[in-house]
């Protein structure tokens, strides 16, 4: 639901990328597939649409790898939810992508503009 | 990927089952609380996560070791198939047996000639000596189909020969055992004195043969059992030690 100026942007997003996005949400604390999918969409102003479908594959991923943990919960509006948490394996990997995510922005960036760096 | 969510692989698809109802729940709230019909929530919230049996599918294949999951099922397809076509699946499982039978023989064969070395203590150093291809004439005593050699020669072998550290001889023949009536062969080996102490092979009970052994003109020699023979004829008895036994009608 694209409201103010901007467009969400369409289709796949990039390779990785929702992974770092929910661990960085997860950093905040604990909480279900539902508030992760609206946080990364609220805090991007609505820029990034995390598709609900890959939204559990990749927090399945996660959890398999050892970055986050999961738990059930009841949710604010008394539902049973499971819950998710970033296990300290997690961080470290979120510090990881986080550098690394950086890194490929200036790389991109270098080849675009090239005027501004050097 | 772990062996222990593959084996809990389904426990693993209900708990996602689960969620992702949660998850449909909580969008259906959501939806209701801006406004929508209870109808109308439910179909924006199932429109938005998508197909549910799809996303759990997705998470079941990363459950799962994909190649054991499906040659469990080829299996069970396979089985199904020669069931239905009995003279195809008997032909298949003839053939597939045969072929393994053979293949077994011929690798017992080889084990036997080849990888499986003589029982005795140095095999690799054992060399046979023959007597060459005569040339204008015939050399050695013909009782097979090579020529072996007589006892002159064999007695000049061994006393003149500097290649090897021991020399010994033998020949493979069967003796008669009985003292009278009928008949009764037993395979056996008529050896020099150097045959044990030159194969380095001790005696599991009593004494083997030695040089001191072999000489002519010795009234009662004695003789080595096979371990096999001795288990058949004597039950393994350690009490054979001392008794006489009868080859040919000469006692040892």
């Amino acid at each position: 639901m694209p409201k103010r100026g901007n467009q969400p942007i369409q289709g796949e997003m990039l390779q990785g990328t929702l992974d770092l996005l929910i661990l960085k949400t997860l950093a905040l604390g604990p909480a279900h597939g539902h508030t992760v999918a609206y946080a990364i969409e609220h805090r991007s102003e609505d820029v990034l649409q995390v598709e609900h479908g890959s939204l559990y594959p990749a927090l399945h991923r996660l959890e398999d790898r050892g970055w986050i943990s999961s738990f059930w919960g009841t949710s604010e509006n008394n539902r049973r939810a499971r819950y998710y948490r970033l296990t300290p394996a997690g961080r470290r990997q979120l510090t990881t992508q986080t550098n690394r995510w950086d890194e490929i922005v200036r790389a991109v960036n270098r080849i675009l503009r090239p005027a501004r760096e050097s | 990927m772990s062996l222990k969510r593959f084996l809990h692989r389904n426990r693993w698809d209900d708990e996602r089952a689960r969620e992702l109802a949660a998850h449909l729940q909580i969008e259906i709230d959501d939806q209701v609380a801006r406004g929508l019909t209870p109808d109308a929530a439910r179909l924006a919230a199932h429109r938005k996560l998508g197909n549910v049996t799809l996303v759990r599918e997705e998470i079941y294949q990363m459950n799962t070791i994909g190649f054991l999951d499906s040659a469990w099922r080829d299996l069970r397809y396979g089985a199904r198939l020669l069931r239905l076509n009995p003279a195809f699946a008997l032909v298949a499982i003839l053939s597939l047996a045969l072929g393994v039978g053979a293949n077994t023989a011929i690798f017992q064969l080889l084990d036997a000639v080849r990888i499986r070395t003589l029982p005795v203590a140095r095999a690799d150093e054992l060399v046979e000596i023959r007597i060459a291809d005569p040339i204008g004439g015939r050399t050695g005593q013909f009782s097979g189909r090579s020529p072996s050699l007589t006892n002159p020669l064999w007695e000049l072998v061994r006393d003149r020969q500097q290649v090897f550290t021991e020399a010994f001889a033998w020949h493979a023949l069967a003796f008669d055992l009985t003292t009278g009536g009928e008949a009764r062969n037993a395979r056996g080996l008529w050896v020099s004195g150097d045959f044990f102490g030159g194969l380095g092979v001790p005696a599991l009970i009593g004494r083997t043969l030695t040089a001191a052994d072999d000489r002519r003109g010795c009234a009662s020699p004695p003789a080595v059992l096979g371990y096999g023979f001795w288990q058949r004829e004597y039950a393994g008895s350690p009490s054979v030690l001392g008794s006489g036994i009868t080859l040919d009608g000469h006692s040892f």
